[in-house]
Order: C-alpha cells, then sequence, then structure tokens
C-alpha cells in the first residue's frame, strides 16, 4: 500500500468518526456504568480504530521496510568494495582481540606482582655470584668484618701497605701486614674484574 | 658491548614490562613472566640453593 492509499484509509477512518460524533447523546440508561463489564469495546469505536491502527501499521511498516533494504543494500555495497573488506576484517581482529584480553585479564594472579617481584629480588641477593660470593655472602663478610670495600685493586696476601681504601677496612689487618688480607668488595675498578662465567660474559669490558 | 649499551637495554626492558603492566591483560602477562623468572632462576642455580642447606652454606664462599 503506498502513501496515498494510506491517506486515503485515514481520511475514510476520521470522516466515519465525524459521523458517530453528530449522532444524538444516547440515553443514559445507555452508558455504561463503572461497576459494569467494559471489556468488550461499542463496535463503531473498534472499528474506526481499527481501521486507523491498520493503516498506520501498514504506513509505518513499509517505510520501515523500506529503511531496512535500503540500509541492507549499502551495507553489501560498502562490503563488496576492498575497503568494506577491509573493515569487516578489522573488526573482525578488534573483536577476538578485545576476547582474549577480556580473558586473560579474566585469569587470577594472587598475591598480585609484588609476591613474585620480592621474590626475584631476594634470590638476586642469595643466588647470584658477584667475584667469588653472593651479594648476601658479601654484605655477611663486611658486616663481620672479613671484607671491605675499596677502590683499589685487590692487595696480595702478605702485603705490608693497606690498600688506598675508601671503605670499611678491616682494623684487624689494617697496617699490620701479618696474614692475608681480606677479599675486598672492589665494584667500582670494573674492568678489573673478570665476572664471565656469571652472567654469561663481561657487559663491562 | 659498552655499559651504557647494557644499562640502557636493561631499562627499556624494565620500561616495556612496566608499561604493559598497567594494562589489564598485561597485567596478567608480567604477573606469570615474574613467576617463570623465579622458576628459572632456582632451576639454574638448584646448587647453590643445595649448598644454603649445608653447613656454612651461606656465609662460606660459594
Amino acid at each position: 500500500m503506498d502513501t496515498a492509499t494510506a491517506d486515503s484509509v485515514i481520511d475514510a477512518a476520521l470522516a466515519s468518526a465525524d459521523t458517530n460524533a453528530t449522532q444524538p447523546v444516547p440515553d443514559q440508561s445507555t452508558i455504561p456504568m463503572p461497576y459494569e463489564d467494559q471489556s468488550a469495546p461499542t463496535p463503531t469505536q473498534t472499528a474506526d480504530q481499527r481501521k486507523i491502527a491498520a493503516a498506520q501499521e501498514q504506513l509505518i511498516g513499509k517505510e520501515a521496510a523500506d529503511q531496512l533494504t535500503k540500509e541492507q543494500e549499502e551495507q553489501a555495497a560498502r562490503e563488496a568494495t576492498l575497503i568494506g573488506q577491509a573493515e569487516k576484517l578489522l573488526n573482525s581482529g578488534k573483536s577476538s582481540a578485545s576476547a582474549a584480553g577480556v580473558k586473560l585479564s579474566n585469569i587470577p594472579t594472587p598475591g598480585d606482582l609484588t609476591v613474585p617481584l620480592v621474590l626475584l629480588v631476594v634470590f638476586f641477593f642469595i643466588l647470584i655470584t658477584y667475584n667469588g660470593n653472593t651479594r648476601f655472602q658479601w654484605l655477611w663478610l663486611v658486616l663481620t668484618g672479613n671484607a671491605y670495600v675499596t677502590t683499589s685493586a685487590p692487595n696480595n696476601q702478605g702485603s705490608s701497605t693497606p690498600p688506598a681504601s675508601s671503605g670499611i677496612i678491616n682494623p684487624g689487618t689494617q697496617g699490620g701486614g701479618k696474614g692475608p688480607l681480606p677479599p675486598e668488595l672492589n665494584i667500582i675498578m670494573l674492568p678489573n674484574y673478570n665476572i664471565n662465567g656469571n652472567y654469561g660474559g663481561n657487559p663491562f669490558s | 658491548m659498552s655499559a651504557i649499551t647494557w644499562l640502557t637495554a636493561w631499562a627499556l626492558f624494565l620500561l616495556i614490562l612496566i608499561a604493559i603492566a598497567q594494562t589489564p591483560w598485561g597485567h596478567t602477562i608480567a604477573y606469570y613472566l615474574m613467576w617463570l623468572a623465579v622458576l628459572f632462576l632456582l632451576v639454574s642455580h638448584y646448587q647453590q640453593i643445595l649448598s644454603i642447606f649445608q653447613a656454612g652454606g651461606i656465609t662460606s664462599g660459594s
């Protein structure tokens, strides 16, 4: 049904309603009271309303159907082009990536990042060796006076002169010249040390 | 390789890891990468770990 036909149907329905409105007022006894059954409307009103509703439904339904068909044709034309296919592929990839991201973010991480990070730092101190000892061992040796920090190269055993130190020196060995000097944490003069085997190569050479 | 290159590479690696860890999906990846690093560290240094439990294993040289 086209627009002109629908308009004519609506006009006819409205004219019929006007005709009914000009009729004389019915007797009071025919007016339904509130306690009476009003589920069944009067035949005249129902027919008019049905006509108008049917005309509106047909009109709106046709317009909606036309709009839908037009959109579908446009979508098909867009997808037929290379750009349309690329857009479709891109949208598909985006949705897949989004779904994967949601799945990944839903995996539980008990303890959060803090736990493995703290463990890594602790193991770094007690497992990774540097110049023969781990950091924890060096700390222990320094705290117990068995090692000291210096800027000079490690002194050989039996040397009578203490190393030129800017760090911690064990008082029991300083200037005495008796017995071996404790190991040194000579971390400043890096080129003097060969740490091959500890890190898979000296990064400072 | 100079020390600057070595340190810069490490700095870049840490920056990228931190940036990824800020996203919801990267947080999970970074979390399990850290655990993987812990696992590799334990496996590659198992002899030292065992020596810790021996007498003087902590305070004596390795």
